[in-house]
């Protein structure tokens, strides 16, 4: 019989803590379970920092929409964090977007966020935009994020964060979820009538752990129906001018390369060159696993993992430069890898970057899966 | 593993395919393990332009048997396009530092005729065209003939087996006009130093390999006469001139009557002045609007549309 808590969190993650924060200024008791030795450690830290004002829904106006309500509501809460002191640029590239300049700009005074036109030669090489604009939206600084959860935590007492924890066993009983644990060697358990799992790419590994108490087996399968694609954001010192400007290309071959947060590097990333390798199974299995802690039944750091691919530096930055003005010039510093759970629906919907499913009802057992920072006010209602 | 003889240099390979199903494998282990030996970093793009055969299954067979370990890219077209508009898109795909295009898939060369364009690249030509000592067709012969008589363009053009282009190149012929109905004419007017690389054909064919059906071909050379040559522009022009010139005699010969015939018919001189005059004024307004359809065609060179239907990637780094 462990301690009992009113909820537990599986997953130190922006969502993890947001929650925790949350149902601990209620007063509940709360307990955050994490994987690695701190929070924030991968998909909060390692993505493009973006908070998204719904440029990229071009194709959902309701999505773009909420998206800008929820932007100005994150920037609200968590002005410290964020890194607004550059000019965020757009472009739409002139060969394979599915999204002209035009339809763009269009779709920008519909959803009424800002887009001013520029002239692409600016800095892009000639021919290469169609169009560019100036937008609204910036990056945060995960790593201050965290600093100020983590500070706003301490002054909960009845809110628990435990790091460097295994989970060996989640059993449903008639009204509680109990559950087994190993960390820094102690066996540990621990009971709660809510379960959230905010694991992002384990969520799916959380959920098949999850079985009833008679011995039945496994749980009805609530697994979400994704596939998993090892991703690489690559962090490079930018030089002079393109230090205080972060421009995106829309679609079709998309890349960006924009200030992270307040670190002073800027991200690179682009849709063919940022997945590595992908996994088309229910739990995510790789090759690269072999020989590691890492498994389908569990996911560890890919940043700090030994078999982590080469950079995709050579490709990416080919691509970069083949866009901008040569004048924006930017060096490699280093790269973070991360594992992105992809909705397999999500790709021909714009309409949902956020799930969150009701895995049980009593006891009750939430799982959240989102690749946008902002929308982390949808678990309101949830919690 | 990283070989100290290779260069250290990016190289896409950008390749029309259409109904090759039995060239691929031989294209992909010799030119690619060419790329592979001698460049650092390799990237394939894969044009397919409708292919109706198993070109595609081959290409899945190829990579799943020897996976890559350099970016491969299927681009799949919408409808067919012909291997101009084909290859345009693929080299817009590329991001490569030097980019060879392969209009055919078919090695009648030595494989060291890659690294040796290559080395006529660092020499200082951004575009190095490569092609076979071929007996050429007759017809071919006539094209290629007048055509290079009234481009006025800084290189002639010629039969290509594959070319190789600098990024340099790339950004230029972008910066120049968007619209590139025919490659080899853009590329050799670009302003870029051209150079020009010959091979001993190996192997039985003895005239070069057709490229497309022969009326797409028929379209291409018409096309090319009125994009790239003032040809037609002159014949118009001269046909004008001459009716011109006609108008303006009987316009004379009226005059000449009126003043030296005494048996006219009533009317016949005032028609005859007219119809004269008329005729030279519509010929005149025809020139000046042969003159304004030339300066249209160049405005059109802005227009494009790219036309894909998947972009599917095999492998990478």
């Amino acid at each position: 019989m462990g301690s009992v808590y009113d909820k537990i969190i599986i997953g130190a993650g922006l969502y993890g803590l947001y929650a925790a924060l949350y149902s601990g200024k209620k007063g509940e008791k709360v307990l955050v379970l994490e994987y690695d030795s701190e929070p924030f450690s991968r998909a909060t830290f390692i993505n493009q920092a973006r908070v998204h004002m719904g440029y990229h829904y071009p194709r959902s106006l309701s999505t773009a929409l909420k998206s800008a309500g929820y932007y100005r509501r994150f920037h609200e809460d968590f002005s410290f964090a964020i890194n607004d002191s550059f000019r965020q640029i757009y472009a739409t590239g002139s060969e394979f977007s599915w999204t002209g300049a035009e339809e763009f700009q269009e779709f920008c005074i519909a959803a009424g966020i800002r887009c001013e036109a520029l002239s692409p030669d600016t800095y892009f090489k000639p021919g290469m935009c169609s169009g560019a604009f100036l937008t609204e939206e910036d990056t945060y600084d995960a790593m201050i994020l965290k600093d100020w959860f983590l500070k706003e935590l301490e002054t909960l007492p009845n809110v628990q964060l435990v790091c460097e924890v295994r989970l060996k066993d989640i059993r449903r009983q008639k009204d509680v979820f109990e559950i087994a644990f190993i960390c820094k060697g102690d066996r540990l358990q621990a009971e709660t009538p809510y379960l959230l799992n905010a694991t992002y790419a384990s969520t799916n590994q959380v959920l098949s752990m999850v079985h009833d108490a008679d011995g039945a087996g496994q749980a009805a399968d609530t697994t979400f129906a994704i596939k998993y694609e090892l991703c690489e954001i690559i962090l490079c010192n930018a030089e002079g001018d393109l230090r205080n400007i972060g421009l995106t290309v829309m679609d079709g071959p998309f890349f960006s390369i924009m200030p992270f947060g307040k670190t002073g590097y800027h991200s690179l990333t682009s849709v063919t060159f940022t997945p590595h390798v992908t996994s088309y199974d229910r739990l995510p299995a790789f090759k690269c696993q072999e020989g590691t802690e890492c498994s389908p039944a569990q996911l560890c750091n890919c940043s700090r993992c030994a078999h982590k691919p080469d950079s995709a530096w050579p490709y990416m930055s080919r691509l970069a430069d083949k866009y901008m003005r040569p004048e924006y010039t930017y060096s490699y510093e280093r790269s973070l890898y991360s594992m992105k759970p992809i909705l397999r629906s999500s790709e021909v919907d714009d309409s949902r970057p956020t799930v969150i499913r009701v895995n049980s009802e009593h006891p009750r057992m939430v799982s959240v899966l989102s690749g946008k920072i902002n929308t982390v006010y949808d678990m309101d209602e949830y919690l | 593993m990283p070989h100290s003889d290779r260069e250290p240099k990016f190289v896409s390979v950008v390749t029309y395919i259409h109904n090759d199903e039995g060239r691929i494998r031989k294209f992909l282990d010799e030119v690619m393990g060419k790329c592979r030996d001698s460049f650092d970093k390799c990237e394939l793009i894969l044009v397919n332009d409708d292919s109706t055969d198993g070109s595609i299954d081959e290409i899945h067979r190829y990579f799943s048997e020897k996976p890559a370990d350099y970016m491969v890219s299927i681009i799949k077209l919408g409808l067919k396009q012909g291997i101009e508009s084909a290859m345009n898109i693929g080299r817009d795909m590329s991001i490569g530092d030097y980019v060879f295009e392969f209009d055919d898939l078919s090695i009648d060369y030595p494989i060291d005729m890659l690294t040796d364009a290559y080395g006529k690249c660092l020499e200082g030509s951004d575009i190095v065209s490569v092609s076979g000592n071929y007996r050429m067709r007759f017809t071919s012969k006539c094209f290629y003939s007048l055509y290079n008589r009234f481009s006025h363009g800084q290189y002639s053009i010629g039969p290509e087996t594959f070319r190789l282009l600098s990024r340099r190149a790339i950004n230029r012929i972008r910066s120049v006009g968007s619209f590139i109905p025919y490659r080899k004419a853009v590329y050799m007017n670009c302003g870029l130093k051209a150079d020009r690389l010959t091979y001993d054909v190996t192997g039985g064919a003895q005239t070069a390999p057709k490229h497309g059906r022969s009326d797409e071909r028929m379209n291409l050379a018409v096309d090319s006469f009125i994009y790239f040559t003032d040809l037609l522009e002159r014949i118009s022009l001269g046909i004008c001139i001459m009716f011109i010139v006609i108008a303006l005699g009987v316009v004379a010969f009226t005059v000449w009557s009126y003043f030296m015939d005494q048996h006219l018919a009533s009317g016949w001189v005032s028609l005859m002045g007219f119809l004269s005059l008329g005729f030279t004024g519509v010929f005149g307004l025809f020139t000046i609007v042969l003159r304004y359809l030339s300066v249209l065609i160049d405005l059109s060179f802005r227009q494009r549309h790219h036309l894909i239907e998947d972009i599917e990637k095999i492998s990478g780094n």
